[in-house]
């Protein structure tokens, strides 16, 4: 049986009263691994914020785990990798460790001393995405594959149950990105955690996830990536002069 | 003269703790700004005949307010926003002095700091406000950070990014007014920023910067006024100063 985790329906959003996203209807089911593509300035960004509840809706309804996302307050079980999270860390002086423990953070706590429960659940996430050797590294010696590897574990150290990502491998090198992919993969799979992906790099998406939504202020299509990407849909997505270049994986 | 190392002690304390978390977020001119805010608040005072620091305490927070909202609004650069507070400081304050004919003896010590003109119920303010910014820092610690690292992510979290932020800039206002007396107006930036920057030049996680800055602050506050007071020097030009070598050193050593 599935489980609808993120709803929206008749969503309509603005900026400056210029219209972004315009009449958006998805489902999103416990264990979908959805990529999120478009040209720039589609909406996807804006999409991703809206489903946080960073953006407000001009109109049209955002739930989350079944409750009306202005009822909703379970935001632990939502974890965030926003794009560019590395770009603000030059002088930043804080550990991997540190900023692994930051998403132990939520609204239900007042005090933020660690506790056994959360050293553990620190060092899982490490474990997780295979950075726990690292921990007493600054953040800021990293590599762009690292620190993406560090933000991730930020986002599980809450055990959400959904994980958001935005531009995840953006100034990351081919080889880390393609051990991403694959962690990715990984945590969708055994640990049943809901993804969605916004990319870019539609290639790469369309390898990856098991369902894609291509959005132009609009869904344009949804679907499985075989039958999303087929004929010339994308010709008239992006044009005459697009090529797509399919590696083998 | 123990009376202000009894103050020194308290600001050379919490200025880095709240310096810290201003230095990562680009925020470090908060403080100088603030600084000279806090001169219309000793003006007020002064011409009120009452103890300045409670008159700066009111003005600096009530500004730091201000620059918050400004700031949030995301109307005007955060930077720009701090640029018309600085001036305008300044400006409020030769207006209310030139207003009240000059008073010129006290205000000297007021921007540059003094040890021997601080009152005893000033010392007692001092460290009732400073243990309470202390308690506030390490009560919203994570939150302070989590907010500085990353405002997005720790709203989504479900942290009261707003109400951090709110605080931490009414602690920096406290900070400032509580600290004028000892290094004085004009000063009181560099001591929120000097100590934490060259700690961060060696420091190899936050928590141990904020160690590392309050140790650093102490040692150069209680080295200062013990210069300050046997050569007959101002205190605050002789903490900035004494900071600022101290940072050279580090910096220097850091390089090799």
């Amino acid at each position: 049986m599935s489980q609808i985790q993120v709803e929206l329906q008749n969503v309509n959003t603005a900026y400056g009263g210029e219209p972004i996203l315009e009449n958006i209807n998805l489902k999103i089911d416990k264990g979908d691994f959805l990529g999120i593509i478009g040209p720039n300035g589609s909406g996807k960004t804006t999409l991703l914020k809206t489903i946080l509840g960073l953006l407000s809706p001009t109109s049209g309804t955002v739930s989350l785990f079944g409750k009306n996302i202005s009822d909703f307050s379970d935001w632990q079980k939502v974890g965030y990798v926003p794009q560019k999270a590395g770009s603000n860390l030059v002088r930043f002086p804080i550990t991997v460790w540190e900023t692994v423990s930051l998403g132990r953070l939520n609204s239900k706590r007042w005090l933020d001393f660690e506790t056994p429960k959360d050293e553990r659940a620190i060092s899982d996430a490490l474990e997780a995405v295979g950075m726990f050797p690292h921990k007493k590294r600054l953040l800021g010696e990293l590599s762009g594959g690292q620190q993406q590897r560090v933000f991730i574990a930020k986002a599980l150290a809450s055990h959400p149950e959904l994980l958001l990502l935005d531009e995840p491998t953006v100034g990351v090198d081919s080889e880390s990105q393609a051990k991403f992919y694959e962690l990715l993969k990984k945590l969708n799979r055994d640990m049943e955690l809901t993804l969605i992906l916004v990319s870019h790099d539609i290639d790469v998406v369309a390898h990856e996830v098991t369902t894609i939504a291509c959005i132009n202020r609009t869904i344009v299509s949804h679907g499985k990536p075989k039958d999303v990407l087929k004929g010339d849909f994308m010709k008239k997505m992006y044009g005459e002069n697009l090529r797509m270049v399919v590696h083998g994986h | 003269m123990w009376r202000a190392f009894e103050a020194g002690l308290v600001i050379a304390l919490i200025a880095p703790l709240i310096g810290n978390f201003l230095v990562v977020r680009r925020y470090s001119l908060i403080a100088d700004t603030l600084s000279h805010v806090a001169l219309s608040g000793v003006a007020i005072g002064l011409i009120l005949g009452t103890s300045p620091v409670p008159t700066t305490i009111v003005v600096t927070v009530i500004a730091s307010l201000l620059i918050e909202w400004l700031r949030s609004q995301n109307r005007i650069p955060s930077e720009a926003v701090l640029a018309m507070f600085l001036p305008g400081g300044l400006a409020l304050s030769i207006v209310l002095i030139s207003l009240a004919h000059g008073f010129n003896a006290n205000l000297f010590s007021y921007l540059f700091g003094s040890i021997t003109t601080v009152r005893q119920d000033e010392v007692y303010l001092i460290l009732g406000l400073g243990l309470i910014t202390l308690a506030a820092v390490v009560l919203l610690y994570k939150k302070l950070l989590y907010s500085s690292f990353d405002e997005e992510s720790a709203r989504v979290s479900g942290i009261p990014v707003s109400f951090v932020n709110v605080s931490l800039i009414v602690l920096t206002a406290i900070t400032v007014s509580l600290a004028m007396r000892v290094v004085g107006v004009l000063l009181i930036g560099a001591l929120m920023v000097i100590p934490v920057v060259t700690a961060m030049q060696v420091a190899k996680s936050f928590i141990q910067s904020m160690y590392l800055s309050i140790v650093l602050a102490l040692s150069e506050v209680f080295l200062g006024l013990f210069i300050a007071y046997y050569f007959n020097l101002p205190a605050g030009g002789a903490i900035v100063l004494l900071s600022l070598l101290v940072f050279s050193v580090v910096a220097g050593l850091g390089r090799k």
